[in-house]
């Protein structure tokens, strides 16, 4: 209030200053043309004319499409558009660069869930059969976090690394980790090409989203009221998989999403979710889910009503199975299995020995309906497990997961 | 606990100063479990915790935190609090890269504008703080709210690019001491002048160490707390910007968590957080000891299973042993 | 938000200064039924009004014990801590069987009663801010869940316990029951009895309190502690809910908690606030959110409309319904004792 004058002069000062700057940033800002366009985004764009053995490597990716397809008795379902290749194998064979052990480093999720701890333990369980030495750290889910851990493992310069992505925000690390020489390897999970991960192993997102889609488009004939269920608001794997549904659906004019909620992968709060829909839209043919916890919420909702359970999908957990042992739920169930990280390491493996290595290793897991249910169900083991597993029964056994 | 006015005459009863909480209170004590683990970490780790790579990594990993928890520092200090800070990063890490989206000639001007955003979102929270004087708590509680809702109603997945000019300045380093580093000390050499060798500075201790008087002895206190908060949010802006560059792309839940792991760095620097008592450099050792314990844990290598233990029992230990005194 | 900071029942003044803190969140709460008539008429089906009447059962108890604390001048932000913990002992524990039930409430009691002890001596014997405190305990019950689970937690809850939050009586959600019966004994309490007056003064003025010979330590402590057992309850409930542990750490009942409360017009600085208004702040969380999940609203329009109705009810409830003349807004309002 003093000396409003004085202010003002300051403040046009300020002001003075601030216009300066920004008309010289921006002189030097120049080219409007945007940065790398068309190298961005998701895949397909490897240029093709160095693309090795890509028939061969095209048909593994194919595979996977097949077999879900075949499980779910879908008589169409067109793998989205991808195209693999193989890496040449003499850029990263390499001999170990200290003693005579390779050192891998993993910067893994975390043992956050059930997921996370099946994940590093398959890893460590391989690693150590196959004699490596794992330089370990975790995210704890959190992206930010992980980009720390990526640049700390890079520096204490280990052979290769193997890192499940917790996010696209991790891209950039990946780049310098790879530019220092280091071959990284992305797991369980995918970053744009930006990145330039040498090869990527995981179960596709938009296969999952998309069968489970046309599953229940198959199961209403194409007809009906379908509700979403995705995982975590702003999380990858739950924002691909419900991408790749949306998408699917869109391609069926009479089917209708009427709501799209998020469950947190959860059951408590899938089941309060299911409570509201159940009150809001008495008439829905089928509810698409992206994961069991999420599905083990809406069956016991709807069972608690005294109502028929909608067709549901997800994926395949342990307490989903027992809990709808001997009912007549109807399901489509696949899998997203943790322990295709022992998958990963071999994977690294190879390119360090000089094997060939695909640039895109898709997974190929069982996928069943409530016809099979029976015989994947555990009764031995913990409810939280992932079913099929194909994870050692003495790691199992050792993690209390299973009974011996 | 209550209100108690600060008054100088308070320590009759305690003859001789207890060092332990002058260290605390000058924030150096914090700086001594710092140098113990650099200690340890020496004798146990020695060539990969002093290698260049892994210096690097540790000042990098310091940075958003420290920028952030300079701008509640200086809100602490105030007497406020600021639960907004990790919304702000999160919305500039956002923006910035889904409105650059990899154009050169965006950078400079979406630069401005998220400093600019920053501050108004600041600028907003002092103004229903000051002029409306409703409690900082809520007031920044639900701007938390508000601004996470608004970053997921842009975009609910990781979006747009950031140009190389962005990234090659977030991953470039004069040896082990990266150029994102070079911004916190800036930031903290500047607002280490703001409140020590200003007006303004001593004016946000008088208003921190008493609301009433500071109004009584003329200072006009409104300004003073709309600059704390629009100082706050700059910074968030920064650190949100350096994120994004660091990322290369932007996500909706980047700064998630942020604000807490601020308060608590800057309570173990032993600030006090009814405000008007507190140093920089004990934030700043916060800060490295946040640092340190999430380097120290990868270069260990402790089971997966136990960090989160371990880290939990140095936050409640360092929070027991630290925390200022009232007085 | 009363005139009179010392006796909120002495001026007339504060007797309408009082029903205007009333009148805010009760008007929201009109305006929430009103649109939620427009936008979705289901919302006043059997079913809905259940799942209102549960959302504010589960709200409601962490509420209570926030409550308790917010009224001391502290904060709880482990209460969703101790729920987690809750679940994950009594599933390990009783593995789903009936018999091991009781041992395992009773465990569960006792975790719950040591976090809210750790709570209290950070607060009250190493004056530790309550934010931090309880934020340091909530990181360090996850690290201890995890240690000990190794980050799978299994077992199943006993179906015994299944009509805790499964259950109805006369169509009414048990936990809303207990709730009730809970609010009704913490409202006579602290309004009734000693006790109650105790915890008043306490957070008003710990150094008055203290000279006129009531032992704020005890006081304090106690609703830490209660805080906890309150987090025990809601945790029993949740997980009886599912029926076995959840592994997801939900967050959002620590903030929700504080919401109501907030909403309903208890002061953050402490001393100020009855049960009442916390009732009333839960009815109108719970009807919002679960008006949000029936309009379909996404997860950013729901944060976005929950940070809104935070400010919103306190910006009413600081004007007073402009009873108050600005000056004395202003003076009033002290944003240094803003939480600590």
């Amino acid at each position: 209030m003093t000396n409003t004058a004085f202010r003002r002069a300051r403040s046009r000062r300020i002001l003075a200053a601030a216009v300066g700057f920004a008309t010289l940033v921006a002189v030097a800002g120049c080219s409007a043309e945007q940065e790398g366009a068309g190298s961005g985004g998701g895949g397909g764009t490897g240029a093709a004319e160095d693309c090795i053995n890509a028939e061969e490597a095209q048909a593994t990716y194919e595979e996977s499409w097949s077999s879900v397809a075949e499980a779910f008795g879908l008589s169409e379902l067109t793998p989205v558009e991808e195209e693999v290749c193989e890496v040449d194998p003499e850029t990263w064979a390499a001999e170990p660069k200290q003693g005579d052990a390779y050192r891998i480093a993993f910067a893994a999720q975390g043992p956050t869930n059930s997921w996370g701890v099946l994940s590093e333990e398959a890893f460590n369980y391989h690693a150590e059969e196959l004699g490596v030495d794992v330089l370990y750290a975790a995210a704890n889910g959190d992206a930010t976090q992980q980009v720390d851990n990526i640049q700390q493992l890079a520096s204490q310069d280990p052979d290769a690394m193997v890192v499940v992505p917790m996010g696209e925000g991790i891209a950039g690390q990946v780049q310098a980790a790879v530019s220092q020489g280091i071959p990284v390897v992305l797991c369980s999970g995918i970053l744009p090409e930006s990145s330039q991960a040498v090869s990527t192993v995981t179960r596709q997102y938009d296969l999952l989203g998309t069968a489970y889609a046309e599953w229940i488009a198959q199961e209403l004939g194409g007809e009906g009221q379908v509700a979403i269920l995705s995982g975590l608001a702003g999380v990858p794997t739950a924002e691909y998989q419900k991408a790749a549904a949306e998408a699917t659906f869109e391609k069926y004019p009479d089917i209708e999403v009427v709501t799209t909620q998020y469950t947190e992968w959860s059951p408590t709060v899938a089941k309060t979710v299911a409570q509201n829909l159940i009150a809001s839209y008495p008439d829905l043919d089928a509810i698409w889910s992206d994961s069991g916890y999420g599905a083990i919420g809406v069956v016991q909702a709807y069972q608690e009503a005294g109502l028929p359970v909608p067709p549901i999908t997800g994926d395949a957990v342990n307490d989903f199975l027992l809990a709808t042992q001997g009912t007549d739920v109807r399901y489509a169930l696949s899998t997203f299995p943790p322990e295709m990280s022992s998958t990963c390491l071999d994977t690294a493996m190879d390119l360090l020995n000089g094997e060939p290595v695909l640039n895109k290793v898709y997974i190929d897991s069982p996928s069943f309906t409530n016809e099979e249910g029976e015989q994947y169900v555990r009764e031995d083991c913990d409810g939280g497990l992932l079913v099929p597993t194909s994870a050692p029964e003495d790691l199992l056994v050792e993690l209390g997961m299973c009974q011996a | 606990m209550t209100a108690t006015t600060p008054a100088p005459a308070v320590a009759p009863t305690r003859p001789r100063p207890n060092w332990v909480a002058v260290a605390v209170r000058r924030g150096a004590a914090v700086w001594v479990i710092v140098a113990a683990l650099v200690l340890v970490l020496s004798v146990l780790r020695g060539g990969s915790f002093w290698s260049t790579g892994n210096l690097a990594a540790l000042l990098t990993s310091a940075v958003v935190l420290g920028l952030v928890s300079l701008g509640q520092h200086t809100v602490i200090l105030s007497g406020g609090i600021d639960l907004s800070v990790g919304a702000m990063v999160t919305i500039t890490t956002l923006l910035t890269a889904v409105l650059i989206d990899g154009y050169p000639i965006r950078t400079a001007p979406v630069l401005i504008g998220m400093l600019v955003l920053g501050a108004l979102i600041g600028a907003l929270n002092g103004v229903l703080i000051t002029l409306l004087g409703m409690p900082p708590f809520i007031v920044t509680l639900g701007m938390l709210y508000l601004v996470n809702g608004a970053a997921l109603w842009i975009s609910s997945t990781p979006a747009g690019r950031v140009t190389s000019i962005l990234s090659e300045f977030a991953f470039g380093r004069i040896g082990p001491i990266p150029y994102t580093f070079l911004v916190l000390v800036l930031a903290v050499v500047a607002m280490w002048f703001l409140l020590n060798r200003t007006v303004w500075g001593k004016q946000v201790f008088a208003v921190g160490g008493d609301l009433h008087s500071a109004r009584a002895a003329g200072i006009d206190t409104t300004r003073v707390l709309l600059g704390v908060y629009i100082a706050s949010g700059l910074l968030a802006a920064i650190a949100g910007i350096l994120l994004a560059s660091r990322s290369s792309v932007g996500s909706p839940t980047a700064g998630a968590g942020l604000e807490l792991s601020a308060i608590t760095v800057v309570v173990i620097g032993g600030t006090s957080l009814l405000g008007g008592r507190g140093t920089l450099l004990g934030t700043m050792g916060g800060v490295a000891l946040l640092s340190l314990i999430t380097n120290s844990i990868t270069l260990l290598q402790f089971p997966s299973t136990i960090t989160d233990l371990i880290r939990g029992i140095i936050i409640i230990a360092a929070v027991a042993i630290f925390v200022a005194k009232r007085r | 938000m009363t005139a009179a900071p010392a006796a909120p029942t002495r001026a007339p003044s504060a007797r309408l200064a009082r029903i205007s803190g009333v009148v805010a969140p009760l008007t929201g709460l009109v305006l929430v039924l009103v649109l939620a008539a427009v936008t979705t008429p289901q919302f006043y089906s059997l079913e809905v009004a259940r799942l209102v009447m549960f959302q504010i059962g589960l709200i409601g108890i962490a509420a209570l014990g926030q409550t308790l604390v917010l009224l001391v001048g502290g904060i709880d932000l482990s209460i969703s801590g101790v729920m987690a913990l809750t679940s994950v002992v009594l599933a390990t524990y009783s593995a789903g069987s009936d018999s091991r039930l009781l041992v395992g409430v009773v465990l569960a009691v006792l975790a719950g009663l040591a976090v809210g002890l750790v709570n209290a001596g950070l607060v009250v014997l190493r004056n530790v801010p309550p934010f931090v405190a309880t934020f340091a305990s909530f990181v360090l019950i996850q690290g201890v869940i995890i240690a000990w689970t190794r980050g799978a937690p299994s077992g199943n809850i006993p179906d015994a316990l299944g009509w805790l939050g499964g259950g109805r009586i006369w169509e009414i959600p048990v936990p809303l029951v207990v709730f009730a019966v809970l609010a009704l004994v913490a409202g006579i309490a602290l309004g009734r009895t000693t006790a109650g007056r105790r915890v008043y003064s306490t957070g008003l003025n710990r150094e008055a309190a203290r000279m006129s010979g009531i032992r704020t330590g005890i006081v304090i402590a106690s609703c830490y502690i209660l805080s906890s057992l309150a987090g025990v309850l809601a945790g029993l409930i949740n997980s009886s809910f599912i029926g076995f542990v959840d592994a997801a750490l939900v967050r959002s009942l620590d903030l929700d908690s504080i919401a109501a409360a907030v909403i309903g017009g208890i002061a953050l600085t402490g001393g100020k606030g009855r049960i009442s208004q916390t009732v009333l702040g839960v009815v109108l969380l719970a009807a919002l959110l679960t008006w949000l999940i029936q309009l379909g609203a996404g997860g950013g329009a729901q944060l976005v409309v929950s940070g809104g109705v935070i400010l919103l009810a306190v910006f009413l409830q600081n004007r007073g319904l402009g009873l108050l003349s600005p000056r004395a807004r202003t003076t009033r309002a002290t944003p240094r004792k803003g939480k600590q």
